[in-house]
């Protein structure tokens, strides 16, 4: 495109500094958090604010980790994180399968149910669930958090499936129907391979939406062996006091494992997001 | 359906009759459907239409309830802090969403721009999506603190006022908190979308509107915008819903608090149902709004389906 060298400048300088505050927007307040967190108490509530800490300590980290549960509760975030993936990466892949290759009745009322559940929102549903799983004796386990995630990240899981597997050609599966295959066989030895790439990616959805969920973890989970760190810092939040530097710790910590996810896939993630919400 | 007794149809004796002794195609289907379909009727199916029921009845936590009508929906509908809560979700929402749509926008032409390192600086401007929403709300919270706050040190030294701003206690001030950091946390979603969508958009119309001479925002309006238009909606509708439920940045910025004037609809549903343990009426309060959103999921799965079904 044929551009004025002054338009090219101008349009140049404008981008920079939209870029510039663009990227302060975003990154201020991570940087806060991550600086808070390594200064000592005096300096946190220091008025005026440093940039940087005077005096280096790592021990908000230390409270955070050892004189307070909070390790606790990122390792059952961990484990509720890893349970609701496996779960819903498997029956995400045994239900997006029918819906992206087989006939049946009431194929499209599926896909429409799946869509609807995915869009449910947790707010609409957490009330009816927590008698649910009381009924079950569920509340305030960890079962009881990876039952309900299940009820978002299943229908989640499944709708971006289906996008995937509809980029596998349909000819594959019909060969290995001809040679005998059962659509389980064909699921497991030629779908599943190819579209290894993309479930890895839904399983990282499912895993980040796990571990950052809270009202379910809020109203299901109140003591040690089940909260999870979303719940477990409200819980801190809520006192009269609080005690920043050590928030800002806990803070830092359960960012670190969504964000090296985030920065290995992240490519991976936007394309994901935007073929998992507009087909079309 | 002789092929019952065998169910990987591989077992069968050494010389097979027919190749194919398969059930039926749509048989494996349902089989295939069967765990979704159980975690569907039992987790989402099921509790909702008891949510719906309980509307309906004076439910307490520890107690079975009964009947009671509409009395809830009276209730509610005579209790000025329900009117706030819907007051406050609907401008909350409609507020932060055109934010984040003209921002978002603008963002993601920006990022689109040729730059070195653009792979860099895109994941370092998504960077609050990848933020947990529990500690984006702690982070906010951290900012807006009233003693020793960083943004209170800034607008005091930058002259922006001339007192302390009580960002999260005073009632005219809090709602407008919550929404920085709403829009903060919900930008990424809207920029990366966009940036997608703009990627996708075919150079050769632009050029040819930069050859007749159309300047570049002019182009921006009349050329890109209207192919966007699809990724729009679909993205400002998803973002609705889930701006609308957003609970924790309220509930952690300021609590419903001071004095209920923040509350939205799904913290007033959990003051009510879990606080107060009156299922009924926090029941009540999600019940009426659930036709917003049985219009807008229709919308959207009608969207998300086109193609699906084409």
């Amino acid at each position: 495109m044929v551009e004025r060298q002054s338009t090219k400048l101008i349009r140049n300088i404008v981008t920079t500094i939209g870029v510039i505050i663009a990227l302060f927007w975003s990154m201020a307040p991570v940087y806060w958090v991550a600086v808070t967190s390594f200064k000592r108490s005096r300096e946190i509530y220091a008025i005026p604010p440093t940039l940087w800490p005077e005096q280096f300590t790592l021990d908000n980290y230390r409270a955070a980790l050892f004189e307070s549960p909070f390790l606790h509760y990122v390792i059952n975030s961990f484990l509720v994180a890893v349970g609701v993936t496996i779960v819903s990466a498997v029956v995400g892949a045994m239900t997006a399968y029918p819906i992206a290759r087989m006939r049946f009745k009431g194929r499209t009322v599926t896909a429409r149910l799946i869509v609807t559940a995915y869009l449910l929102p947790p707010s609409l549903l957490f009330i009816p669930l927590f008698l649910v799983l009381q009924h079950l004796g569920l509340i305030d386990t960890k079962t009881g958090l990876i039952v309900a995630y299940l009820t978002f990240t299943v229908p989640f899981c499944t709708w971006m499936m289906i996008s995937y597997f509809a980029t596998i050609p349909k000819e594959l599966d019909e060969a290995a129907l001809m040679d005998g295959a059962s659509r389980a066989q064909i699921l497991r030895r030629v779908v599943l391979p190819i579209a290894r790439p993309g479930i890895a990616v839904v399983a990282l959805f499912a895993f980040t939406h796990a571990w950052n969920e809270f009202l379910y973890a809020l109203v299901y989970a109140y003591s040690d062996d089940a909260k999870t760190f979303t719940a477990g810092l409200a819980g801190l939040v809520m006192g009269d006091t609080f005690i920043w530097g050590q928030l800002m710790a806990s803070s830092v910590i359960a960012i670190v494992p969504i964000l090296i996810i985030y920065i290995v896939a992240q490519r991976y993630i936007v394309e994901g997001l935007a073929a998992g919400s507009v087909k079309g | 359906m002789a092929s019952k007794t065998l169910p990987e149809g591989f077992s069968t004796p050494p010389v097979p009759v027919r190749p194919r002794r398969h059930r039926p195609d749509w048989l494996m289907a349902y089989i295939f459907l069967a765990p979704a379909a159980a975690i569907f009727a039992a987790f989402i199916a099921y509790p909702l239409v008891d949510g719906v029921s309980t509307a309906f009845t004076d439910r307490m936590i520890a107690q079975g309830g009964e009947f009671n009508g509409v009395s809830n929906f009276v209730t509610l509908f005579s209790d000025p802090g329900f009117g706030r809560a819907s007051l406050n979700s609907l401008m909350l929402t409609l507020g932060t969403v055109a934010v984040k749509l003209v921002l978002g926008l603008t963002f993601a032409v920006l990022l689109s721009q040729k730059m070195p390192a653009r792979g860099l600086i895109r994941a370092l401007a998504f960077l609050p999506w990848a933020v947990p929403g529990m500690i984006a709300s702690l982070s906010w919270k951290w900012i807006f603190d009233e003693q020793s706050g960083v943004l209170q040190y800034l607008v005091l030294q930058l002259g922006l006022s001339d007192r302390p701003i009580y960002w999260l206690s005073d009632p005219s001030v809090a709602l407008f908190s919550v929404a920085i950091a709403m829009v903060w946390q919900g930008l990424p979603f809207f920029t990366m979308m966009f940036v997608a969508a703009l990627a996708s958009v075919p150079s050769d119309l632009n050029e040819a509107a930069a050859i007749d001479g159309a300047g570049i925002i002019r182009r921006f309006f009349s050329v890109t915008l209207p192919q966007l238009r699809g990724v729009i909606a679909v993205t400002v509708m998803l973002s609705t819903i889930w701006t609308f439920n957003s609970f924790e940045m309220v509930y952690v910025l300021t609590g419903g608090g001071p004095a209920g004037r923040t509350h939205i609809l799904p913290t007033l549903a959990y003051e009510y149902a879990i606080t107060q343990s009156q299922l009924g009426l926090g029941s009540a309060v999600i019940v009426s709004v659930i036709p917003v959103f049985v219009i807008l999921i229709f919308l959207l799965t009608q969207r998300m389906l086109k193609q699906d079904e084409a």
